[in-house]
């Protein structure tokens, strides 16, 4: 029985040994680690990864630059188009008004009593910029998109769910005409992926503008509903104008979005697309009327709360030398050796009970 | 004693002579043709950070290499005028603007080839507009006064040689704009998709074999989804020293 507990008591000796040992380390790493937390806090003010945003904005004017490697393809039923006169004509309804494309360089067609007509914006190889789309609601409150590149592909036209595309060269101008009153409104979505500008400068020289909208950075996030979390947001102004990139850097997010506009001649509000934008960027340009441009991106406290990489090992440094610091005081609180103090506890437990025993021991 | 045919001559110069000389001869010719234009009275330049935009359609015309801060500070060469040339300097952010005459020195013969150089050591903003890069910076030379306008355009170099003519284009609301030559050759310009576009939003480039060498007319058209705004009609004159 003696031996038993004498085993026993030269185990916890060497539990003791042990926990004394990594008590050590613990403090001889300490300079290290506040050395290294300080180093993460460093990097992750400085450094500069991209954060994804979300951009939604009312605007009547915005300009796409399509990224090259991807299709696009946009549904144009009811509009009425123009591609360059030194193009080779089309079998479609030529249009007789001549208030559409009046210049010398374009041949107008009316697509109005064509089903399903899809315009198709090609992929180009990797050496030409892709398509650029310049859209504007005019003030008639139709809706105006100028499409031209200098690839190789061209543009194409898919009508009435035919699987031939037809080529229309490399520049067109579609035009969608207010439907007319006590007709259902016609609406538009045009979905893209590339770079661009929403709104433009404000200038004596023309008249649209941004109206409204927001920008907002998140930070991927587990504890958050849907894998991320709100970093910043900022109100747009109009006449603002917002700088889309294509890429955060080389193996970056494609910025993808669509655009959403209603035409009708009833709506009592002046018409303006709804543009919302998705992608990854270190920073949102932002060109403020009468202001330099600025670029939006999270305060340092932001950058360094919401770094992803950095968040994880500040807690877990903080952790560990909060919970020293509170041994520290657990130690101060309960002085002397914890075998010693037990014992005799033990002893006087026995005596207070059996004084008798005790006595006679 | 050996006589050597001349192509064993020339094979046994060393090749760096050869080239030295070479780029000595043509740096002579070149540089021995310009003469110093003089600043007629003050240098007036501005700088604003709200917006200022120009009120011209063609805003600037150069050569691409001297659409530069760097290549304005060191001075544009361009063709001699009659009696002086009116300079404009203008940066695509609209935050500074220059506009100054200089008197031709004696000796500068108009359309007789005689380059001259217009300092810029003028300025006070030297550290502002040595950061505008390529484009950034559009530069306009009339073979007038600047109290008086003209549709004629000293075509601006920094004294070396090029093979491209810029034509900075505010469109004033277009979304194309495309030049014509007087010869009938066409071709889009290209927009600034960067930036700020304050005072200019298309640039213009034409080789210099469409566009041939002396007085030339250019057509600059715009429009806007097909409908076609004003034209502009200009002329440049190119050095013959090109």
């Amino acid at each position: 029985m003696s031996e038993a507990r004498t085993r026993i008591t030269a185990f916890l000796l060497i539990l003791k040994d042990l926990w004394n040992l990594g008590l050590l380390i613990v403090r001889n790493l300490q300079p290290v680690m506040v050395l290294a937390m300080a180093g993460l806090i460093a990097w992750a003010m400085l450094s500069r990864q991209p954060w994804p945003f979300s951009i939604e904005a009312e605007s009547e004017h915005v300009s796409l630059l399509l990224a090259h490697d991807r299709e696009t393809n946009w549904r144009i039923d009811g509009a009425q188009l123009c591609i360059r006169a030194n193009a080779e004509a089309l079998v479609l309804p030529v249009l007789e008004e001549p208030s559409l494309c009046p210049g010398p360089r374009w041949r107008a067609y009316d697509l109005r009593e064509i089903d399903e007509v899809t315009l198709r914006l090609p992929a180009v190889p990797p050496e030409f910029a892709g398509y650029t789309a310049s859209l504007d609601v005019e003030p008639d409150r139709s809706l105006a998109i100028q499409v031209s590149g200098k690839g190789i592909e061209s543009l194409a036209l898919l009508a009435g769910g035919s699987a031939l595309p037809v080529p229309i060269g490399h520049n067109a101008i579609i035009r969608f005409p207010t439907p007319g009153k006590n007709k259902p409104p016609g609406r538009l979505l045009l979905p893209f992926s590339g770079a661009g500008t929403i709104g433009k400068d404000v200038s004596w020289r023309e008249s649209t503008l941004l109206r409204r909208g927001s920008v907002a950075l998140y930070t991927r996030s587990d504890e958050a509903a849907g894998g991320r979390e709100l970093v910043a947001s900022t109100e747009l102004m109009p006449g603002d104008r917002v700088d889309l990139r294509q890429h955060a850097r080389k193996d970056g997010v494609v910025t993808k979005g669509f655009i959403h506009f209603d035409l009708s001649e009833e709506f009592s509000e002046p018409p303006a697309m709804k543009i919302v934008a998705f992608g990854e960027a270190e920073s949102i340009r932002i060109l403020r009327f009468g202001e330099q441009s600025y670029s939006f991106s999270p305060g340092m406290l932001s950058r360094l709360t919401h770094h992803s990489a950095v968040s994880t090992w500040v807690v877990l440094i903080v952790s560990l030398l909060g919970f020293m610091a509170v041994y520290r005081e657990g130690a101060e609180i309960g002085e002397g050796d914890f075998l010693e103090r037990r014992r005799k506890f033990i002893a006087r437990w026995h005596k207070f009970w059996s004084p008798q025993e005790s006595s006679e021991d | 004693m050996q006589i050597l045919p001349p192509t064993r001559i020339l094979a046994n110069i060393p090749v760096h002579i050869v080239l030295s000389t070479c780029v000595l001869v043509s740096a002579q010719a070149y540089s021995a043709t310009p003469l110093r234009a003089e600043l007629a009275g003050d240098f007036h330049e501005t700088v604003q950070e709200d917006v200022a935009v120009s009120g011209s359609v063609v805003v600037g015309v150069a050569a691409t290499s001297a659409l530069s801060g760097e290549a304005t500070l060191a001075g544009l060469v361009i063709p001699a005028s009659e009696d002086s040339i009116c300079l404009t300097v203008l940066s695509r952010d609209g935050v500074y603007f220059s506009r100054n005459t200089y008197r031709m020195p004696d000796g500068a013969m108009a359309g007789g080839g005689t380059l001259v150089v217009l300092p810029f050591d003028g300025t006070k903003e030297r550290d502002l507009i040595s950061h505008y890069p390529l484009g950034d910076l559009a530069v306009r030379a009339s073979p007038v006064g600047c109290e008086q306008s003209s549709g004629t355009y000293l075509v601006a170099t920094n004294g070396s040689e090029f093979d491209t003519i810029d034509v900075l284009v505010n469109a004033f609301g277009a979304n194309a704009v495309y030049y014509r030559t007087a010869d009938g050759a066409e071709a889009d310009c290209d927009e600034f998709t960067e930036g700020r576009r304050t005072s200019y939003d298309y640039r213009c480039t034409i080789p210099v074999d469409v566009l041939g060498t002396g007085h030339r007319q250019l057509t600059i058209e715009r429009e806007r989804y097909g409908r076609p705004l004003g034209k502009v009609q200009i002329e440049l004159q190119l050095g013959s020293a090109q």
